[in-house]
């Protein structure tokens, strides 16, 4: 992927969000009309990679903050945690690349750019992991391929936890 | 610090866990989740080609 001149950048007003598309009417339609608002409430970052010579933005992902429900652990295992009954997670809400720069390792960049702002992020959140929920297959086995873990009960949602992430990239 | 002053933080931390939207997991889930947590794999060499990918492009 060539990005000398590509950057990523905080959602915004200015961004031209309304001619993306990924392929992924959900996808495109939250971002198209949902993304700013959701900025402004301040529910969910959203950050876009934008090419500095056009307009057209070349991918998106949002990240937010989750609660993971860890009670009722069994007694080995939660004799290991300090009796916290939730835990702090940051969430992959969502993460596209626009049809038209697909197949260019845009996908990639992306998951890696969100994996090192949530760890950046951690100390102050205090995030145990990364966690993704995904919409259809193609995207379940994109995570899959790097190695994301699955839940088996809710197979579309997977995580990271963060001290590989951490060991990833410091 | 005061005991009110800790009061107030861990109600305000209590609030913002509130605020924060919690994801249910079954009871197995919950502890594979945690198992993984204090077990953390090393990253996988995918994740980490992607990774020195991602080093080469933003340049570092």
């Amino acid at each position: 992927m060539e990005t000398l001149s590509r950057s990523v950048q905080t959602l915004e007003e200015h961004h031209t969000v309304i001619s993306f598309s990924c392929g992924i009417d959900a996808l495109d339609r939250y971002f198209q009309q949902q993304a700013i608002h959701e900025v402004r409430r301040r529910v969910a970052a959203a950050f876009v990679l934008v090419d500095n010579v056009s307009p057209h933005i070349l991918g998106y992902y949002t990240l937010s903050a989750e609660v993971i429900d860890v009670e009722d652990l069994s007694p080995e295992i939660a004799k290991k945690l300090p009796r916290y009954p939730r835990l702090p997670a940051t969430l992959i809400g969502r993460l596209a690349v626009a049809q038209n720069c697909q197949g260019q390792g845009i996908g990639e960049f992306l998951l890696i750019d969100a994996l090192k702002r949530s760890l950046e992020n951690a100390s102050t959140i205090g995030s145990i992991a990364v966690v993704v929920d995904t919409l259809e297959e193609r995207a379940r086995q994109f995570y899959l391929y790097y190695d994301f873990i699955p839940f088996q009960d809710s197979p579309k949602r997977l995580f990271l936890p963060m001290k590989t992430i951490e060991k990833l990239l410091r | 610090m005061s005991e009110f002053l800790i009061t107030s933080a861990q109600a305000a931390a209590k609030k913002v866990i509130e605020e924060y939207q919690t994801m249910k997991l079954t009871v197995s889930d919950r502890n594979a989740f945690v198992s993984a947590l204090l077990n953390a794999p090393e990253p996988s060499p995918k994740l980490r080609a992607a990774a020195k990918r991602y080093k080469e492009v933003s340049g570092g």
